[in-house]
């Protein structure tokens, strides 16, 4: 089977020279469509750093990535990233961030009008997600009247409307309570196998009950962090 | 002014431009939500001037006509403004990192 993502010894080096910071050492991982893994490990140990050179936010300084079976970066990007992000990625961010001037629907609408969809179209999808995630009632509301767990299952849902090969999400509970940090792992867990999308957590919380660690305590950067 | 406006109003949204570039808003995209804002503030701006003036101008001793050729010019002349006052903003917008809008984390 085809990973929904895949890296090899991916390495990501900040500044140059003297002061120049390893922050991710020779890091491979490869993720099935359906499979949820969680990334953790302590402060300053490149969760993040490989979320975002994953995403390309950030690409690494060497190592190869491929998505869907497809290469995105060998040493350069061979894609534009954005366009990867819009088409081929989800990311769940740890304060949602949401727009906060869009309802929810419109939110969950936004990466797929971004992609060239009719806005009708765009809220029709959006609307029906929400409809079967139980939030139909909340697609009229602005963000700042929802409470955080509802913020962030929208953001879930605004990270899987467009079908994506993988979800990345960077400590989606880290702001939630343990009631409401299960239902949102729970939520990317059951959307990932659904719609058969690769889903990698970062997670520093040991009670995201399911989640499947793939690189407990994962080899330290060079960075010396909290 | 209107220049200021749009900066400022482009800094305030420095984490949602951001959190647009990770989903994957282009350039082009961001630039032109940017544009429309300006033009908003623009043609707000005008409409406002245009209504004054047709509810104040007969309260003037000395009286300057606006004939429509005039306030087309001066349209034109808003909507140029306004084009060039959305180019700091823009410029600005686009040199904003996604990272910002992700944890800070490692």
């Amino acid at each position: 089977m085809t990973a929904a993502i895949s890296a090899e010894h991916v390495t990501k080096i900040f500044g140059s020279g003297e002061t120049q910071v390893v922050g991710l050492r020779d890091a491979s991982i490869s993720v099935l469509p359906g499979e949820l893994v969680a990334l953790m490990g302590p402060s300053g140990s490149g969760k993040t750093t490989l979320l975002r050179a994953l995403s390309l936010i950030d690409p690494p300084t060497e190592g190869r990535v491929s998505v869907d079976g497809v290469a995105v970066f060998d040493g350069r990007r061979l894609t534009d990233d954005r366009a990867l992000r819009r088409r081929r990625m989800g990311i769940v961010f740890q304060a949602y961030n949401l727009i906060p001037f869009l309802t929810a629907a419109e939110n969950v609408a936004l990466v797929l009008t971004l992609d060239g969809i009719g806005r009708h179209q765009a809220l029709d999808e959006a609307r029906a997600l929400l409809d079967r995630l139980g939030l139909a009632g909340r697609a009229d509301t602005y963000p700042a009247t929802l409470s955080g767990g509802e913020q962030q299952r929208i953001a879930v849902a605004r990270a899987v409307v467009n079908d994506p090969a993988v979800v990345l999400a960077d400590e989606p509970t880290a702001a939630l309570d343990t009631e409401r940090g299960i239902a949102v792992m729970d939520l990317l867990r059951r959307l990932g196998v659904e719609r058969r999308a690769g889903v990698i957590v970062v997670t520093r919380r040991t009670d995201d009950r399911g989640i499947r660690p793939r690189l407990p305590y994962g080899r330290r950067s060079d960075r010396s962090r909290g | 002014m209107i220049a200021l406006i749009v900066y400022t109003m482009t800094i305030e949204k420095t984490r949602d431009i951001a959190t647009l570039k990770i989903i994957g808003a282009p350039d082009r995209t961001i630039g032109a939500m940017i544009l429309q804002e300006a033009l908003a503030l623009g043609l707000a701006g005008f409409a406002v001037g245009a209504l004054l003036i047709q509810l104040t101008y007969d309260r003037f001793p000395r009286r300057v006509i606006l004939m429509p050729f005039d306030q087309f010019v001066l349209l034109g002349i808003v909507v140029v403004i306004c084009v060039a006052a959305s180019g700091l903003g823009v410029r600005r917008a686009l040199g904003i990192d996604a990272t910002t809008a992700m944890g800070g984390g490692a």
